[in-house]
């Protein structure tokens, strides 16, 4: 079983790395990174700040960019490309489960996505080097926010791939994934847009929030609810793509 | 017919079956996360646990019976209203009272500039001022009883006159959890305690905001107001009053002052003597004796090396020693006394005789310190230590005196008389509790032991460490070339040698 999973994981890792759109990606989201913390450092030379250089760039606008417009960039192929080139006919006639596609195509947009962010961990190290300072208080103010990086990302990638298995049509699945992402993003917000709302509505938002889920981890505090909500979600949502997955099987 | 019906029945029990299998995985999805947001945990590796409530807060925010709402009127950085410098510390500051009280603390966050219609509804319901005196504030409301808190407040700034500048002032310690939970013990006790500072003797002066300004404050936050008191006609003390200070005696004691401190004591009175090191008082010397303390009729001074020549100071900075129980929150920190101290010895007989547990609160940090029992300060002549004649280190200038305590702690009973002894005054003042933040919780410390609070512990401000980018000429521009070209570069040179392999 384990070498089904990973002759599948490595078919996608090819797809992926061997493809120069992989690197055209990577480039720009580099590019969009690398302004992201230089907009992070640049206040810092303006004035002191009680913020260390690591919490100013998971907390700005221009990281968040980012991160939310990589989702339906990765996955929108994942599906949709098999089934509309058909060769998601040759994959299911190949004695593989389907969870084992799920997982595989799920495992390898992680990867890829983990391979995008990597770098920006040069930029902190590259900081400290240069300035001889450190970029992060404590050593737990550097990983934490990483942490909470793959766990968001799993989430949000087993939604883009929910999208990417709903439509054989790679922008559809695009557009869908971004729904999907930035509609859970902005809806995590209502309980602060909304003058004097419920507490209990605060707090359910404030439990499924991004934005201070990263807050808090950036800050080097670690809270075990983001640890259980993405991980739980992301299995339920994977779940959900496995049948979508079956379903579409039954019609071709 | 019969053929089609048979093919459509496993389509429906195949749907009914993934319908269920979805709703099963939902609800135990739900139910894990219900887990996870009722019954969570944190970890704070921040540095110096920043984000760690005292285990006095937690104890407050637990022993609420009611709904605490706490309301954070903040406006954005940069917007040069004082305290808006504070306004992530705070914000994640009340974050974690809210996770601390849980359901019975509620937070809400107005920017009275975004959200204007909220503002007015609180300013009609609270009854606050203008909109100008609400940019950053926390307001506390408890059981019908509200208490506002100004967020500048909440910080030991580096420089206060960059509030009177373009500059953004730099907060050196914030001490947000200590004034918010010194306003909640406010709101949910019943009566604030009251402390007698001892007037007639020269002494310094409670209702001179230039020297004790500070320290009143500093009570006012544990909930003590501090009143002055002339001994002068009284038959006993006041049992209103918790606990008295003799804060620097420029003169001495009368004889009946003497006597009804001595009653006090002996009834389980609870006193804060600070010797004043220039003044004569052989009165209340006398009567420090009587209570097994030896005050030394010295002045602890050091020479220090400037790079010309040797210097002498009367500064003394210092050691609070956890030996004493109430202290050790603040073993092993330095603190600093300025101006003349005196070291204070004991009678180990006389305590004996007395029944009573002596213990050391304050030891000089140096070994270069020594007791000069020259009147060099009449004099004029340099003191020299003389062997023999001045005291040599250690020496000890404070001291924790308890009579009649029941050892049993878990007993709550006010049946022992305590006195702390310290052989200067001038620490108290202003100007120097600016100088050294952990002498204002030294302070508390040893006020809320005489008032039976010990359970208070002071909350010790947390430093706020500042980020500052000190960067050589063209420094920002290198990092700006790297991170923005450099990086990406190498991203696109990997991808044309795929590329060209690929071609291969």
């Amino acid at each position: 079983m384990i070498r089904r999973v990973l002759a599948l994981l490595i078919r996608e890792l090819s797809a992926f790395y061997y493809s120069p759109i992989a690197y055209v990606v990577l480039f720009f989201f580099l590019i969009l990174n690398g302004l992201a913390f230089w907009f992070s450092i640049a206040p810092l030379s303006h004035g002191p700040s009680e913020l260390t250089v690591v919490q100013i760039f998971f907390n700005k606008v221009s990281f968040w960019i980012a991160y939310l417009l990589v989702f339906p960039v990765i996955t929108m192929r994942l599906f949709s490309e098999e089934f509309k080139l058909g060769t998601i006919e040759t994959l299911m006639t190949a004695p593989v489960r389907d969870w084992e596609v799920i997982g595989s195509k799920f495992f390898a947009g992680l990867l890829f996505y983990l391979t995008l962010w990597l770098p920006s961990l040069l930029y902190f190290l590259l900081f400290g080097w240069l300035i001889n300072r450190e970029a992060a208080g404590t050593g737990a103010q550097l990983w934490a926010p990483y942490l909470l990086l793959l766990i968001m990302g799993m989430f949000n990638l087993s939604l883009g791939c929910l999208a990417s298995s709903l439509t054989s049509n790679q922008i559809i699945a695009a557009m869908m994934a971004s729904v999907f992402v930035l509609g859970i993003f902005f809806l995590t917000m209502i309980g602060y847009a909304i003058s004097g709302s419920s507490p209990m509505l605060r707090e359910i938002t404030s439990y499924v929030a991004q934005l201070d889920h990263m807050d808090t981890f950036s800050r080097g505090v670690i809270d075990s609810r983001p640890l259980v909500f993405y991980p739980t979600c992301t299995a339920f949502v994977l779940l959900i793509t496995y049948h979508v997955f079956q379903y579409r099987r039954w019609k071709i | 017919m019969r053929e089609k019906a048979s093919r459509q029945i496993p389509r429906v029990r195949i749907a009914l079956n993934i319908g269920v299998q979805i709703a099963l995985a939902g609800v135990i999805v739900f139910l894990l996360n219900y887990l996870s947001f009722e019954r969570f945990k944190r970890w704070d590796l921040s540095h110096n646990r920043k984000y760690t409530l005292s285990p006095l807060t937690r104890r407050v925010l637990g022993s609420l019976k009611k709904e605490l709402k706490i309301y954070v009127f903040s406006s954005p950085r940069g917007t040069k209203s004082p305290g808006s410098e504070l306004v992530a510390d705070t914000e994640a500051l009340l974050k974690e009272y809210q996770y601390a009280g849980g359901h019975r603390v509620r937070v809400e966050t107005i920017d009275p500039y975004l959200n204007l219609t909220r503002m007015l509804e609180l300013r009609d319901k609270y009854k606050f001022g203008a909109k100008d005196s609400i940019d950053n504030m926390v307001l506390l409301d408890y059981d019908g009883k509200q208490k506002s808190i100004p967020t500048a407040t909440m910080a030991d700034y580096a420089d206060a006159e960059a509030f009177d500048s373009d500059q953004t002032p730099v907060a050196k310690d914030f001490r947000g959890e200590q004034v918010i939970t010194s306003a909640l013990i406010q709101l949910t006790e019943e009566k604030q305690a009251k402390i007698a500072l001892i007037t007639g003797h020269g002494e310094l002066p409670v209702t001179d905001d230039a020297d004790l300004g500070r320290f009143r404050s500093a009570l006012e936050h544990q909930n003590i107001v501090l009143q002055e008191l002339g001994l002068e006609g009284l038959e006993t003390i006041p049992t209103e009053f918790t606990a008295l200070i003799l804060a620097g005696p420029q003169y001495d004691l009368t004889e009946p002052d003497a006597a009804i401190l001595h009653r006090y004591w002996q009834e389980g009175g609870r006193l804060l003597i600070l010797l004043n090191g220039r003044a004569k008082t052989p009165l209340l010397d006398n009567l420090l004796n009587r209570f097994g303390i030896s005050p030394v009729k010295d002045l602890i001074v050091s020479n220090f090396q400037t790079q010309t020549e040797d210097r002498l100071t009367l500064d003394v900075y210092t050691h609070f020693l956890g030996a004493t129980p109430f202290l050790k929150p603040l073993a092993g920190v330095v603190g600093f006394f300025p101006g003349g101290t005196r070291s204070i010895d004991v009678n180990e007989g006389a305590l004996k005789e007395g029944g009573i547990r002596a213990t050391k609160a304050l030891l000089p940090a140096i070994d270069s310190y020594w007791g000069e029992k020259d009147d060099f300060l009449t004099n004029s002549a340099d003191p020299v230590f003389h062997p023999g004649v001045d005291l040599k280190p250690p020496l000890t200038f404070g001291w924790a005196l308890e009579k009649g305590a029941v050892e049993d702690q878990s007993i709550q009973v006010r049946s022992s008389s305590r006195l702390v002894v310290i052989g200067n005054a001038d620490f108290i003042r202003d100007e120097s509790l600016s100088r050294s933040v952990p002498d204002t919780n030294f302070l508390l410390l040893c006020i809320n032991w005489l008032s039976d609070r010990q359970t208070l512990l002071a909350i010790p401000p947390k430093e706020t460490p500042i980020y500052t980018l000190d960067l050589k000429p063209g420094q920002l521009d290198q990092i700006v070339l790297i991170v923005v070209a450099g990086i990406p570069m190498l991203a696109a040179v990997f991808g044309i040698l795929m590329w060209t392999a690929r071609r291969r």
